[in-house]
């Protein structure tokens, strides 16, 4: 299996800029850290509104309980 | 007599400059009224610490060994060990808030979840700068726009920037007036900002404003377990209010607790402003980010109610997702003024103030789910 670090690299060649490509396979470290940072990113918004949804729902059901 | 000049003779440029932050805050907090319970305690800290040899901190003297500095202790107990000072806060914060408007508009919470966005895009923006990424999650959190969330994340997380980091985040929270309308107007048009909306609430019983701060306890707690103690101390500081049978106790965490820690607080943080750790171009390059973090935490939330828009026949206005940030009650009253400037007819604040509490809670959530990837 390709690691991400790797995929990164060889992906990066799509974009036609010599630079680039050196730049991303020569620096790993850095990539991890961006793909991480991203990751957070990602899995924080999502965890923020199911926490949030969560506590919205049972608000709403509490208030429907609590008006009856 | 050479006693006399070798304290002078030690000031070191940083320091000067550090002393000029110092006066900057002092006079941000009495002449504009920015902050001042955290920023003029936390300018005149910077002044303390950064005078040669201050006595303030841990230093060794010939003949007696290491003597212990008050500020270097207060900052050792109530924010190395178990990051005291900003929980105990939080207890006099949850107590001081009322989720009324919240709980009887329960829509107001996703307004909180979105406008937490600009804290997660400024971990990227800070980890592409190149910093570790520790300190660049410690940098995002400044926009959770709560000073005591930003302190106890970056403190976890053993960040190397807290002294950059809670000054971004309390003078950023005193600039809302200024930095939201920019950012509000830059995605909306005239019409969308002066859509109107009318408030009609559900009534919310005493038992909701009971439980609701024990099941967010819960549910926050099991789904993101780091925030137990953020979210928990909130949640906390709220029951003991909502209650009804601890008034007193209520009173104290209101008043006496919130005003002793935030004057305890504000001068344990400029430990972490001494002049070697403070004045460094990643300052600079904080305080840029933390803007940032303001910035796209207020479109993140307008654009969200734009979302939504899309969906629903009932149309929000967008300002009010801009209201989601933590930065209560100013985001809240931000809103209302621009909503009565484009139509002196549509009232917005109840709507914007669920929002803004919602932020409250969200932002704690958001503290605790990044202290969560790192453990």
């Amino acid at each position: 299996m390709i690691q991400h670090i790797l995929a990164s690299s060889i992906g990066v060649i799509g974009g036609a800029d010599g630079p680039t490509a050196v730049f991303v396979t020569e620096n790993p470290e850095y990539m991890h850290n961006i793909t991480e940072a991203l990751g957070i990113m990602g899995k924080g918004m999502l965890g923020i509104f199911v926490v949030i949804g969560l506590i919205a729902l049972i608000v709403m059901a509490l208030t429907k309980v609590g008006n009856k | 007599m050479e006693f006399l000049w070798e304290g002078l003779l030690s000031i070191t440029w940083q320091q000067v400059v550090m002393y000029l932050v110092g006066a900057v805050l002092i006079w941000l907090a009495i002449k504009k009224d920015y902050e001042p319970a955290l920023l003029l305690p936390m300018g005149f800290g910077a002044i303390l610490v950064n005078l040669p040899l201050s006595g303030v901190l841990n230093q060794t003297m010939q003949g007696v060994g290491e003597t212990h500095g008050i500020i270097q202790w207060l900052f050792e107990i109530g924010i190395e060990a178990s990051e005291a000072f900003p929980l105990l806060l939080f207890i006099g914060i949850g107590a001081m808030i009322d989720f009324g408007p919240l709980l009887s508009n329960p829509k107001m919470f996703l307004f909180g979840a979105a406008a937490q966005f600009g804290i997660f895009l400024t971990i990227v923006l800070a980890a592409a700068l190149g910093f570790d990424i520790r300190d660049a999650a410690s940098i995002g959190i400044i926009g959770a726009a709560d000073g005591p969330t930003s302190i106890l994340v970056s403190q976890v997380l053993k960040s190397n920037y807290i002294g950059p980091i809670a000054v971004a985040a309390y003078s950023y929270m005193a600039l809302v007036p200024i930095i939201q309308p920019m950012a509000i107007k830059a995605v909306t048009t005239k019409k969308e900002r002066a859509i109107r909306m009318d408030y009609r609430p559900n009534a919310v019983s005493k038992t909701t404003r009971i439980l609701f701060p024990i099941l967010v306890t819960f549910v926050a707690g099991l789904v993101a377990p780091a925030s137990v103690s953020l979210v928990g101390f909130l949640m906390f500081g709220n029951l003991i209010r909502e209650c009804g049978v601890l008034n007193r106790l209520s009173e104290t965490a209101q008043n006496d607790l919130a005003n002793l820690v935030t004057l305890l607080l504000g001068i344990t943080i400029s430990f972490s402003m001494r002049a070697q750790q403070f004045v460094t171009l990643q300052t600079l390059m904080i305080m840029a980010l933390g803007l940032f973090a303001f910035i796209f935490d207020t479109i993140g939330g307008v654009l969200f109610a734009k979302l939504l828009n899309l969906f629903s026949k009932t149309k929000i206005n967008p300002m009010v997702g801009a209201a989601g940030i933590s930065a209560f009650p100013m985001s809240a009253r931000v809103v209302e003024k621009m909503g009565i400037a484009e139509n002196n007819q549509n009232h917005l604040l109840m709507h914007a103030v669920g929002a803004n509490v919602s932020g409250q809670i969200a932002s704690a959530v958001a503290g605790g789910i990044v202290l969560g990837f790192f453990m």
